[in-house]
């Protein structure tokens, strides 16, 4: 379903990527791992366009590698960015609307999303930059979803969140999981959630993969160790 | 009564006044830049309506037209082709190269119209009036002062009440994310330089209906526009009216109290606003 | 070896009214005024990345300043013409209180609103003679033949000296700090850069020489009006020069200079055209090469050398 060949990200003269490979079948989740500054971030935003980047991306068939961003979401990328990025002067309702600008079908409307998180039906119509960041994460997530897209990027989704609500948003996740045919990419810095919420994992460093495998019976520490670095090849 | 009269008229030019702000407002809200050729937008679509009734011979409302249509193409083109190409986090380069484009539109005018003094005939409409309780009001302006409200009630209409208005709210707040929705930031800019262009042309037009304007009339018309957002406050399309009116009232009180002053009094008001309230009479505070 | 040469040209420069005609004489000192009128704007601008739009006012302010010493003070008009520079210092200094609140775009246009501030109270002013202008008392004390040498000679004193002045400062660990100021403020304070010195500096110094400037400009007029000493055309012209030749380069207000008068003597017979063209000239140069003249010449040289090092 995604097939990234040798991607490699810059910003400016700063080379942030390596020749990534990435494969991901439909309906699979993976999670990228790595410290900050690893180039998860930066991954993910060459996927939708946001940074500059080199390599093949594939996503169901197609080569969309070579299309502004703005032409990617028609294609299915959707990004719940780093720091949920609300729209500030919009509702939480227009925020939702928003992402379905692209008119994608699919099984996620206003509603299913609502059923997902039911508390954003109370929120409709405040701004939603005065909602607290567990309620604006899942505008957020909410808002990639409305695109019905083909790729989902969640970055770091728990990042600031109390545990409780963290958990919350996980749990959330695990339902979208099991819907349809759509590949979800998860950033995330805790391995022990990222692992419990996907199929295969990815660990980065320094702009280079490192270890990636199966999360099924993956070996935390080995993911840790090759997380910090340490006892691999850089 | 002087004082009603004075209040009315500074009201009423406020709405012109108002009208030269928002199209700089809107620019300055969505795109995060100022366009330093504003001003010859403005007094630029007054020289398009004064050459088509001139040299075509088209009547006033079809010349104002065109002008209208023609001053869209032009921002929008203009944003397009140049502006589009120097925008990013430093506002400076945008900044040069309008003020690049305002003198070569100035003097481009100065060449095909000469540096006289030219007016938009309405005829009897320039000066009937009538009084309410003894306070004289005259029609034009009032009509003026219609013509801006209208124009800031649907562009409020259009920004809360529709899905593009949505949009452009969404790429002004953050033009990044706006095109991981699938929207086109370019195009939404082009638009936006295009309806400015329009506001600009209109108010000019305007302006040369009410009075005289000469090719480098425009340099004022920017200190004015620039003068009602900063007063007014950004982040606040009410807020141009609001400081349209309030320097439209500033302008006529100075000339009834000091009347060699010109816009010495909005000079000063600004400099005061901008020390001690720089988000603006009603802006609040950018959220960066 | 090349301070050597440069000597050399400042020298011959300086014999300049001792050989060349009234009318050479008066084009090379408008070029040295615009040159200084540059460099000066560069400073804060392409330096320190205050951009100001309201510089005008301070020639026209140095221009007054002169007039009014000249006659009130009864100071030899040479004498005054330094003191011209401490008055548009001293209001630059003034004014910063204000004007340093401001950034980017608000401080450009609020820089010109200042500008226009002055230009309508010295209008309205009898003293200064209001909106008819004055003449130069100070005409009295140089014989007529020397005035131009004297105005010529003045100018090229304050080209040369605001050009080693920024060389000087740029050069100087004061020099890195305005630069590292304008790259990221944040970081500059952090290790222990005064943004508020530096800033105050660079623009009190470019007040002074702009001043300098203009008192040059008007002490060779004879007559100071308040439409042509507080004409937005000096910004303009100011402005164009420097992003042509290339904005934070030393090289930059000669190259953008040479381009000016080239252009404004190459369209003489064609009105405004030589603006129209100035204008495209500074939007193409936005557009292609940001960096304007002097980078163009970077590349050659660079280009060279690397052919060298091919060899």
């Amino acid at each position: 379903m995604l097939e990234v060949s040798k991607l490699s990200a810059f910003y400016g003269d700063f080379q942030a990527l390596f020749e990534i490979d990435i494969s991901i079948q439909a309906g699979e989740t993976l999670a990228l791992i790595g410290a900050n500054g690893a180039g998860k971030t930066s991954l993910l935003h060459a996927l939708c366009g946001l940074t500059a980047a080199k390599g093949s991306i594939t996503l169901a068939g197609r080569e969309i590698s070579n299309l502004p961003a703005f032409q990617r979401a028609a294609h299915g990328v959707a990004l719940s960015p780093e720091g949920r990025r609300m729209f500030a002067s919009l509702s939480v309702r227009e925020n939702l609307e928003i992402g379905a600008n692209t008119g994608r079908k699919g099984p996620w409307s206003r509603e299913s999303v609502i059923k997902l998180f039911p508390i954003l039906e109370e929120f409709a119509e405040r701004p939603a930059r005065l909602l607290s960041g567990g309620q604006q994460q899942m505008v957020a997530i909410g808002r990639a979803l409305m695109a019905n897209p083909s790729l989902l990027l969640l970055d770091e989704v728990s990042l600031g969140l109390a545990p409780v609500v963290a958990e919350e948003v996980m749990t959330a996740l695990g339902q979208i999981r099991t819907k349809n045919e759509m590949v979800t990419i998860l950033v995330e810095q805790d391995i022990r959630r990222a692992v419990a919420a996907s199929d295969r994992f990815l660990c980065l460093l320094e702009g280079r993969e490192v270890l990636s495998g199966v999360c099924s019976g993956a070996d935390l520490n080995m993911i840790g160790r090759a997380y910090f670095g340490e006892g691999t090849a850089a | 009564m002087m004082t009603i009269e004075v209040l009315i008229s500074g009201l009423l030019l406020g709405g012109l006044y108002a009208l030269f702000g928002l199209g700089l407002s809107l620019i300055f809200g969505v795109m995060k830049i100022a366009n330093i050729a504003h001003g010859e937008f403005a007094i630029g679509g007054a020289f398009f309506a004064i050459a088509a009734g001139t040299f075509l011979g088209v009547p006033l409302w079809l010349a104002v037209a065109m002008a209208l249509i023609l001053s869209f193409a032009i921002g929008y083109g203009m944003q397009i082709l140049l502006i589009n190409r120097v925008l990013g986090d430093d506002p400076m380069p945008a900044l040069l190269m309008t003020f690049g484009l305002s003198i070569i539109i100035q003097n481009m005018l100065v060449e095909l119209f000469g540096a006289d003094n030219r007016s938009l005939d309405i005829g009897p409409l320039a000066t009937i009036g009538f009084k309410i309780y003894d306070i004289a009001i005259g029609v034009f302006p009032l009509l003026m002062f219609g013509v801006a409200i209208a124009l800031f009630a649907t562009l409020h209409w259009f920004l809360r009440h529709t899905r593009a208005g949505r949009n452009v709210r969404a790429t002004s707040d953050d033009p990044a994310m706006v095109c991981i929705m699938g929207l086109d930031r370019t195009r939404i800019f082009a638009l936006f330089m295009g309806v400015s262009a329009v506001l600009a042309a209109l108010a000019g037009i305007m302006l040369a209906m009410r009075g005289s304007i000469t090719p480098f009339s425009g340099a004022e018309r920017l200190l004015i526009a620039f003068e009602v957002i900063v007063i007014g406050g950004l982040g606040s399309i009410w807020g141009s009216l609001l400081g349209g009116l309030v320097l439209g009232v500033v302008h006529i009180l100075a000339l009834r109290i000091d009347p060699s002053s010109g816009p010495l009094y909005g000079h000063l008001l600004l400099l005061a606003i901008l020390l001690a309230r720089p988000e603006g009479l009603a802006g609040r505070m950018e959220h960066r | 070896m090349m301070r050597v040469l440069l000597l050399a040209v400042v020298v011959l420069l300086a014999a300049l009214p001792f050989i060349a005609d009234r009318g050479t004489m008066f084009l090379a000192m408008e070029i040295l005024v615009i040159v200084a009128l540059s460099q000066a704007w560069n400073l804060p601008a392409g330096y320190g990345g205050l951009l100001s739009l309201g510089h005008h006012g301070f020639v026209g302010l140095g221009g007054y300043a002169l007039y009014a010493i000249s006659r009130d003070l009864g100071m030899h008009v040479l004498a005054a013409i330094p003191l011209s520079g401490v008055v548009t210092g001293l209001l630059a200094l003034a004014i910063t209180p204000v004007l340093f609140r401001l950034r980017a775009v608000y401080f450009a246009v609020g820089m010109w609103v200042v500008a226009e501030i002055i230009r309508i109270l010295v209008m309205r002013s009898d003293w200064l003679g209001g909106a008819s202008g004055m003449p130069l008392s100070g005409a009295r004390d140089i014989p007529r033949a020397w005035m131009l040498p004297c105005a010529y000679w003045l100018a090229l004193a304050n080209a040369v000296g605001i050009t080693v002045l920024v060389w000087g400062l740029i050069g100087s660990t004061f020099g890195l700090r305005l630069k590292a100021l304008r790259d990221n403020e944040v970081a500059a304070r952090s290790i222990g850069v005064t943004p508020h010195k530096v800033r105050l500096i660079v623009f009190v110094v470019s007040a002074v020489f702009t001043g300098i400037a203009g008192a040059v400009t008007y002490f060779s007029a004879l007559f100071i009006t308040p439409l042509g000493a507080f004409d937005i055309g000096w910004v303009v012209t100011i402005v164009f020069v420097t992003v042509i030749g290339g904005m934070g380069r030393l090289s930059g207000p000669f190259l953008g200079a040479a381009f000016y008068f080239l252009l404004r003597e190459g369209l003489a017979d064609y009105g405004n055209w030589y603006l129209i063209a100035l204008g495209s000239a500074a939007v193409g140069v936005m557009f292609f090469l940001p960096g304007g003249v002097a980078s163009l010449l970077d590349h050659i040289s660079f280009s060279k050398n690397q052919k060298k090092e091919q060899l």
